[in-house]
C-alpha cells in the first residue's frame, strides 16, 4: 500500500529524485520500522548510527526520497534526526550542516543577532 | 552541488524540522538565511520553560520595572515574561496546538498569563494546555504550597464548552480554579492533571459521572473549601491517581470498566471499588502504620471486587 509510488518510480526512468543507493536504504525501512517501532531505545541507537554514518547530504536525500514515496513515518523519523543533530549548536555549525550561506545584508544579520542574542547563549562547542 | 540538495527541500519539510526544535533553537534558525527567517514564527507548538533564560547572566540586564522585593528570582521571572511576550508578538502562525508554560510565575503575572492562554485558545486549534507554575523555586515551590493566595487564578471565562472544546489534555499546577470555574468546559478532555490546585467542592461535583472521554485523571494535593465525595464512574478511564487530597473523604470507583492503573496516597479507608474488571496495577502509598492498616482494610473489604 505504501509502495504504489515505488513501482511508479521504477517505471519512470527519468526520475531524478531518488537514486538507486537511496532506494536501497529507504525501502527496507518499513520492515525495520515495524520491528523497532515499539522499542524506543533501539530507535535512538538506530538514530545515532544513522547520524554517524550518514552525511547531511545523504540525510537530505533520504528525506526527499521518503517525501516522494509518501512514507510519513520515515519522513518524521528523518526530520527528527535532523532536528536532534542541530539542536543547541552554533549558527555556523548549522549553516555548514545544511550547506547554507548567509544572504543577508551585513546590517540585517547583525540586527537579527542582536534581537535574538539570548538564543545564541550556551550552545555546544562545534 | 550539496547546496543544491538542501535548496530542493520544500518549505513544508523545513518547517517540520523547525517545528520540532525547542523554541530557543527554532528562533536561531531565523538567522541562517533569508529563506529561513520566518519559519519559526509559524510553529504550532509553543513550549516556554526555563531554557529561555537559563544561559543568561543577569548582570547587565536592565529592567525598567523596579523590583519591589530583592528576590533575584523575581528578575528571572521578569526576564522570562519579557522574552515570552517578545516571541508571542513576533509569532504569526495560523494555529497553536500546544501551549506549555513551565516557570514559577505567580498572581502578579496574571495579565500576561491570561493573554498567552487566551490568544492560544482563540485560534481554535489548541489540543494541549500545560500550565505548570511550580517550577522548583521559592516561594512558590511545593514546600510552600500553602501560599495559594499568591497563585495564578486560572480564568474561568475560558473554561466554557465553546472556548475549550478543542482541548484534549489539560495540566495545571500551582493555580487556583476559583471562583466560578465549572467543569462544563472540560467535558471534551482525554487527560486531566491537577496538582496543587485550589478548587471548590462544586467543581468536582459538577464532574459528570459518566459519558466523559476522560482516559487519564490525576488529582494531587488539591485544596478544597469543603469535604467532598468523589464518584468515579468514567467508562473510558484507564489511569487514576489520587495523591494527598485531604478533603476527598470518599472515593467510589464504580463502573470504571477500562480502569487499568490506580495510584493512591492518603487516607485509605476512603476508597471503595466496584466493577473494575481491568484493574491490574494498584499502588497504595503507605507512610505510617495506620496507613498500612488502612490499606489492609480496604483490600479485605473490597478484595473480592478487585480482579
Amino acid at each position: 500500500m505504501k509502495f504504489c509510488t515505488v513501482k511508479q518510480y521504477f517505471d519512470d526512468e527519468n526520475n531524478n529524485n531518488v537514486t538507486n543507493g537511496i532506494a536501497t536504504t529507504v525501502i527496507p525501512l518499513p520492515n525495520k520500522h515495524l520491528k523497532i517501532k515499539a522499542n524506543n531505545k533501539e530507535m535512538e541507537q538506530y538514530e545515532q548510527e544513522l547520524l554517524r554514518n550518514v552525511m547531511p547530504q545523504e540525510l537530505t536525500k533520504l528525506i526527499l526520497a521518503a517525501n516522494y514515496l509518501n512514507f510519513k513515518e520515515a519522513l518524521d523519523f528523518f526530520c527528527r534526526t535532523v532536528a536532534n543533530a542541530i539542536q543547541n549548536k552554533s549558527v555556523d555549525y548549522v549553516r555548514k550542516f545544511f550547506g547554507l550561506e548567509s544572504d543577508f545584508e551585513p546590517g540585517e544579520e547583525e540586527k537579527l543577532c542582536k534581537e535574538f542574542a539570548w538564543s545564541f547563549e550556551g550552545v555546544d562547542e562545534d | 552541488k550539496s547546496e543544491d540538495l538542501f535548496l530542493r527541500l520544500p518549505d513544508d519539510i523545513i518547517e517540520s524540522i523547525v517545528f520540532i526544535l525547542p523554541i530557543k533553537d527554532a528562533v536561531k534558525t531565523s538567522i541562517l538565511s533569508k529563506r529561513w527567517r520566518l519559519f519559526w514564527m509559524k510553529t504550532p507548538v509553543l513550549n516556554f520553560d526555563y531554557n529561555l533564560i537559563e544561559s543568561t547572566q543577569l548582570k547587565g540586564c536592565i529592567f525598567t520595572v523596579q523590583t519591589v522585593d530583592e528576590d533575584p528570582f523575581q528578575q528571572k521571572r521578569l526576564l522570562f515574561v519579557i522574552r515570552v511576550n517578545n516571541l508571542m508578538s513576533l509569532w504569526h502562525g495560523s494555529k497553536v496546538n500546544v501551549l506549555r508554560v513551565h516557570f514559577s510565575l505567580g498572581k502578579e503575572f496574571t495579565p500576561q498569563l491570561d493573554q498567552w492562554i487566551t490568544d492560544a485558545i482563540n485560534m481554535g486549534a489548541l489540543h494541549t494546555l500545560d500550565i505548570n507554575l511550580s517550577f522548583g523555586l521559592h516561594p512558590y515551590c511545593e514546600a510552600y504550597y500553602g501560599n495559594h493566595e499568591k497563585y495564578y487564578d486560572f480564568p474561568s471565562r475560558l473554561l466554557t464548552k465553546e472556548k475549550f472544546s478543542t482541548v484534549r489534555h489539560l495540566t495545571l499546577k500551582c493555580c487556583n480554579l476559583t471562583p466560578s470555574c465549572s467543569f462544563d468546559g472540560l467535558v471534551s478532555l482525554k487527560s486531566l492533571a491537577l496538582d496543587i490546585v485550589t478548587l471548590t467542592r462544586s467543581f468536582l461535583k459538577d464532574m459528570p459521572s459518566h459519558g466523559l472521554e476522560l482516559e487519564q485523571l490525576s488529582l494531587k494535593k488539591l485544596r478544597m473549601d469543603r469535604d467532598c465525595k468523589l464518584n468515579i464512574d468514567l467508562s473510558k478511564l484507564k489511569y487514576l491517581a489520587i495523591v494527598d487530597c485531604e478533603r476527598l473523604r470518599g472515593i467510589n470507583i464504580n463502573g470504571a470498566v477500562e480502569l487499568n492503573e490506580f495510584f493512591f496516597a492518603g487516607k485509605h479507608e476512603y476508597c471503595s471499588f466496584k466493577n473494575v474488571p481491568k484493574l491490574v496495577n494498584v499502588s497504595f502509598n503507605c507512610n505510617t502504620d495506620d496507613d498500612y492498616e488502612g490499606v489492609l482494610n480496604v483490600l479485605t473489604k473490597f478484595g473480592h471486587h478487585l480482579p
